[in-house]
This record gives structure tokens, sequence and C-alpha cells, in this order.
């Protein structure tokens, strides 16, 4: 069975000859958690738009289960679904119409039951004739997850998705993840809580000024580091002290 | 620079940029409107007059109008978003500042009642009173203006809008009966009602000054409510950069588009459905151009009917080609790069989005030419020649604008 998601030595970034990240080289199986870590600027989000197909990269090929984007654009998008960092929703729509927009979208069967509990997980069953201009930012990154389960595709791309979230929101979309990744989906997480990334990641891809700097599971990033017993925390900070020497 | 410049600097800041804006809207159409109802109006008063029966009720109406408008009160405060953080410490230092706020209000929309009383004018010497007794009118309902100004002012010292909305119809009965004695001629029961008001200005009015303190954060809003219906206005004849299409609800015409079948190939269909229904742009521009189309289909001399036609085909088309900018709504949007719709699907969409509300249109000119009384030939001719161009512009013209946007953007 090919590889869920396969970052082969990818160059890219938007000017050609100042590229943002440089032969970043990693992969997702299915039933896995990774954490993309790394300082504001490394290129995390450049790497995820790449994967996203936003970008075309200058070098390398990004593949979903063995296929390139160019291969085939629909199936490309059909197996992923995407959590962005800043909330993303059209003012024009309501959070139901959201979830249905979405579900007409990924061409889902059976959405409705799927919507009505993930309205209650998140606790905005109330709001659910409501426009996005009444939401706080804590209930639009809600609705955001609330579209990427609904699909329930192969593979999650999660960017930074903890910030302005309530602890039930949280805890809800840790739990959710789990289950996913129990169910043989594969998730790409980036983010800057390391306690959280160290608890509930299997691997991880240290970014650095757009090359990957580390890459393993932390036992694995110890060994690499020469820091036995450090936990992710520690071998992000001693990662950033080496720059500045 | 001191508080008490503040304002001043403010409100020249204001006035330059919308002098701008009025500048360029008085380029484009403005003018012509108001022109075109100015024409209007006075080509129709004398004979609006005379047909006018003698029991309609002027000064019940009068009264009415009037007191809304003395009750329909604002303030221009100039307060923005930062203020709460530079100028609440300043609070206690602000009556300047808030005494030139009021000045201006109560000049700025004493000219609009300056306005409405001069269009007025022939009824009330009509059916009313003398000229001289207009005279006093005018300056009695300025008086009762600035008492208006002044006591919206002081509700706004209360904290909660459902106890401001209480006192704001209070004040309206206050005046409905002022106003009333004012159009009815009767002076002395003018007098009494005003010297009620003076009462009720330092009795009740001011003291809530004492009592309450700025609400800083109703105020800012109200400011930005006011500045944004203005850009809003702005806006329909120029195009204001910052100023957000606000999105309202529009259940009757937005719910038809929740009986479609929930698959794929509707995607566009829905989202650009409700954009349609509920992005005040679109639906808007819609309306208004069926209005004017009408009305100019209605205006033009039987005679002349090939020119209605050109007319009728004219505004359908503007309607298609306003319309189908719709394409471009959701551009600032990853979504649907990342939908796995293929682009021609949310093309058709808009195709047949722009298709049915221009068909739409053409029938509802035709109707307009039916109660205009054309003949039936000519109405059959008119929808004929609207659909055809419809065809045309949807399946000819429609497709290459696609690929010129597209090109533009990559």
């Amino acid at each position: 069975m090919t590889q869920l998601l396969h970052v082969q030595s990818v160059s890219g970034g938007y000017n050609p000859n100042k590229p943002v990240i440089k032969k970043v080289e990693f992969g997702v199986e299915r039933g896995e958690i990774v954490g993309l870590i790394g300082l504001n600027g490394a290129g995390k989000s450049t790497t995820i738009k790449h994967i996203l197909g936003l970008l075309e990269p200058t070098d390398g090929a990004i593949t979903l289960n063995g296929k390139t984007i160019a291969d085939d654009l629909d199936t490309y998008r059909q197996a992923m679904s995407f959590i962005p960092e800043t909330p993303i929703l059209y003012d024009e729509l309501t959070l139901w119409e959201h979830l249905r927009l979405t579900a007409m979208a990924y061409d889902l069967t059976d959405w409705e039951e799927r919507a009505e509990s993930l309205l209650k997980t998140y606790r905005m069953a109330k709001m659910k004739h409501w426009f996005p201009s009444n939401f706080s930012k804590g209930m639009r990154q809600k609705v955001m997850i609330m579209c990427a389960f609904l699909v329930k595709p192969e593979l999650y791309v999660v960017d930074e998705p903890f910030l302005g979230l309530d602890p039930v929101g949280i805890q809800s979309l840790l739990d959710q993840m789990v289950e996913m990744k129990n169910s043989g989906a594969g998730i790409l997480m980036s983010t800057h809580i390391l306690t959280t990334a160290e608890k509930y990641c299997d691997r991880f891809v240290l970014l650095h000024h757009g090359t990957v700097y580390l890459k393993g599971t932390l036992a694995e990033l110890r060994t690499q580091a020469n820091m036995p017993n450090a936990g992710l925390d520690e071998i992000y900070v001693e990662m950033t002290k080496e720059d500045d020497r | 620079m001191s508080i008490d410049q503040l304002w001043q600097e403010r409100a020249r800041e204001f006035w330059s940029v919308s002098r701008r804006y009025i500048t360029l809207m008085a380029n484009s159409g403005l003018m012509v409107a108001i022109g075109g109802i100015v024409l209007i109006i006075g080509i129709y008063y004398n004979s609006f007059l005379d047909w006018l029966p003698s029991t309609f009720p002027v000064v019940q109406v009068l009264a009415v109008l009037f007191a809304f408008m003395l009750t329909k009160t604002s303030v221009r405060t100039f307060f923005q978003t930062g203020d709460l953080v530079y100028l609440l410490p300043m609070e206690a230092k602000m009556n300047h500042y808030l005494q030139s706020a009021l000045r201006y209000s109560w000049f700025m929309q004493s000219i609009v009642l300056a306005l409405v009383l001069f269009l007025l004018g022939p009824l009330y010497t009509d059916r009313i009173g003398e000229f001289n007794q207009l005279l006093i009118t005018f300056l009695i309902l300025i008086a009762a203006k600035g008492w208006n100004v002044f006591a919206y002012w002081s509700e706004l010292r209360y904290q909660y809008v459902s106890q401001q909305w209480k006192l704001r119809w209070l004040r309206f009965a206050v005046n409905l009966v002022f106003v009333f004695f004012v159009f009815m001629l009767e002076w002395l029961f003018v007098l009494a009602v005003g010297v009620v008001m003076i009462l009720l200005l330092f009795g009740y009015y001011r003291p809530l000054h004492e009592k309450y303190r700025l609400k800083w954060d109703q105020l800012i809003s109200l400011e930005e409510e006011r500045l944004n219906s203005f850009y809003t206005f702005a806006n329909a004849f120029v195009d204001v950069p910052h100023i957000k299409a606000r999105v309202r609800r529009r259940s009757i015409l937005s719910n038809q588009w929740n009986r479609l079948v929930t698959k794929r190939s509707n995607t566009y269909v829905f989202l650009y459905g409700k954009t349609f229904a509920r992005s005040g742009d679109y639906f808007g521009i819609m309306i208004r151009l069926a209005i004017v189309g009408a009305l100019l289909i209605y205006a033009t001399p039987e005679d002349l009917q090939g020119l209605a036609v050109v007319i009728a085909i004219l505004f359908t088309y503007i309607t298609g080609s306003q319309l189908v900018t719709i394409y471009h709504h959701h551009k600032t949007m990853v979504w649907p790069e990342l939908y796995p719709v293929p682009e021609q699907v949310r093309q058709q969409s808009v195709q047949s989005l722009v298709r049915n509300v221009m068909v739409i249109q053409s029938i509802w000119f035709t109707i307009i030419t039916f109660i205009t009384s054309w003949s039936i030939f000519y109405s059959m001719i008119a929808l004929f020649m609207m659909l055809l161009m419809v065809i045309a512009y949807v399946k000819v013209q429609l497709p290459k604008w696609f690929k010129q946007s597209l090109r533009a953007l990559s």
C-alpha cells in the first residue's frame, strides 16, 4: 500500500529565486498524527499551501495515495480537508448552510445526522441558523472544524487549530482527531502548543528556515538532538538557540 | 492639539473625505437622479394639489411626518474605536467637544427640516395658513429640533437600549401633540406644550447627565453605523472600496435555494443563489434596475415604442452584466479552490443564475409594456428580442468573459 501523503523533496514559495521551503521531505501514514513544528516564518504555512495544491512546487512532487494533483485534481481534493489557522467563512451563509455546502461539494450522503451530532459535540446547536457575523473567533473556528470532520476524508491538514477555542472545543477536537486516526485517517497538524503536540502526535517534523531540521518520533528526535529525556519544547528551544550562534 | 480642537479637526477630516465622494457621486448619476426628482415634483405639484381632495387630513399627516422627523435624531460625535482607549480618560474634560457635536447635529438636521418644509410650502399655504405663519412654524420647528437633539443625547446616557426606546416613544408623543398644535395654528397651546418641554429639559433630561456617564461603546457603534450608512448610500453611485455589503437574511427569497438536492453539481447553485439573495449588491441592483427600467418604459411616449423596446433590452442587459460579477464575489475565499468540484460546474452555475435573473427581468418588463397598454404585437416583439439577447449573452458572451477573467487571475 502506498504512503497516504508523501512530500518528496519539495522546494517552492512565492519567488522561484528565493524558495521559502527547500527540499522538504516527509510523509504521513494512514492512522497517524504528524506534528509540523517550527518558528514563525519557518515555512509551515508554505508547506501546507503546497500540500493543498494552492502553490506549485518549483522542484519535487507531492503525492496523495501515490498520485499528484496534476494526475487527478478532483480525486486529490476529495481525499483531504483543511482547517485553516484563521477561520474563513462565507458571510452570506448560516452555520447550517456551511455544513450543507460542504456536504454538496464533497458529495456526502447521510450527512445530516452527522452534522447534527457535530453541532452537539461543539455546543453550537443553538447557533444553527446564525450568520458568521454573530460568531466569536472560537465559534468561527468550530465551524471550520465541523466542516472538516463532516467530510471524513483520508487526510486532514490542520493549521494551528487551538487558538481561540474554549477548553471544551479543544478537548472535542483532540478526541475527534484520535477517533479519526484510529479509523485509519492521517492527520498533519501544525501547532505551537508543544505540550499538546507531544501528547497527541505520533511523529514530528521540525522545520527551520525552510528545511526539515529533525524528524521522527519523540525518541528519535531525542537521539538526533542528543538530548535524552528532553521534552519536545526543550528540543525546540535548543534548536532555535543553534540559530543565534 | 487640545481636546477642544479635536472635534473641529475630525469634522474637517470627515467633510474632506465626503466632499470627494460627493463630487464623484455628482459625476456619476446623483445629480441626474436629484434633477429628475425635482423636475417630476415641479411638473406634478400643482396638479397634485388640485387632485388632493379637500377632505384629506393635511394637518394630521404633516403632524405625524414632522413629529417623526423631530424624534428621529442623531448626534455626530465623530467618535472612533480608538477613543475607548485615548479619550476615555478625558471624559470629564469633553464638554466643549460634545457641545460642538450637539450644535453641529442641530444645524445639519435643521437643514433637512427646512428642505422638507420648503417642499411642503405650497401645500401649507394652500390648505393651512399664511406665508408668515409658515415662517413662524419654521422657526418653532428649528427650536423643537434643538430640544430633541438635547433630549436624545440625554437618552443615550441610559445603558439599556430598551429604556432608550421607551423614552423615544414618549418623546414622539410629546412632539406629535406639539406639532399638531403648530399646524392647527393654536399658538396658545403651542406655548403651553413648549413650557412643558422646557421644564422637562431642565427637570428630567439635564439631571441625567449628572447621574450617568457616557456610554462609549454605544456611541462608537452608533457613529460607525452612521458612517456606514453614508458609505452605503455613496456605494450606490460610486465604488467605495472598504464598504462590505451588508448581509440580510431575506428568508422568503433565500429559502428558495433550500429545495436543492444535496449533491455535488448543486454546490455553486446553492452558494451563488444564497449570495445573490442575501448580499446587498446583487438583488438590490436587480430591483433598482427593474424599477428604473419600468418607469422609463412607462414614461416613453406612445409613438416611440421602438425606443421603449431598446430601453427594455438595454436594462435587461445591464442586469445581467452587473450580476455576472458575482463570479468574483468569493475570490478571497480559499474554499472554492479546495472543493473537489470542477471549475466548469462553477461557471455553469453562474451562467444559469444570470440567465434566470435576466429572464425574470424580461418578463417583468413585458408585463410593464402590457400595463402601458401597448399593442400585444409590440409587447411580444419586445419579449422575443429580450430573450434573444439573453441567449446570446449567456451562451456567447459569458464563456468569453470567464476565459478573460481566468486569464487575468493567473
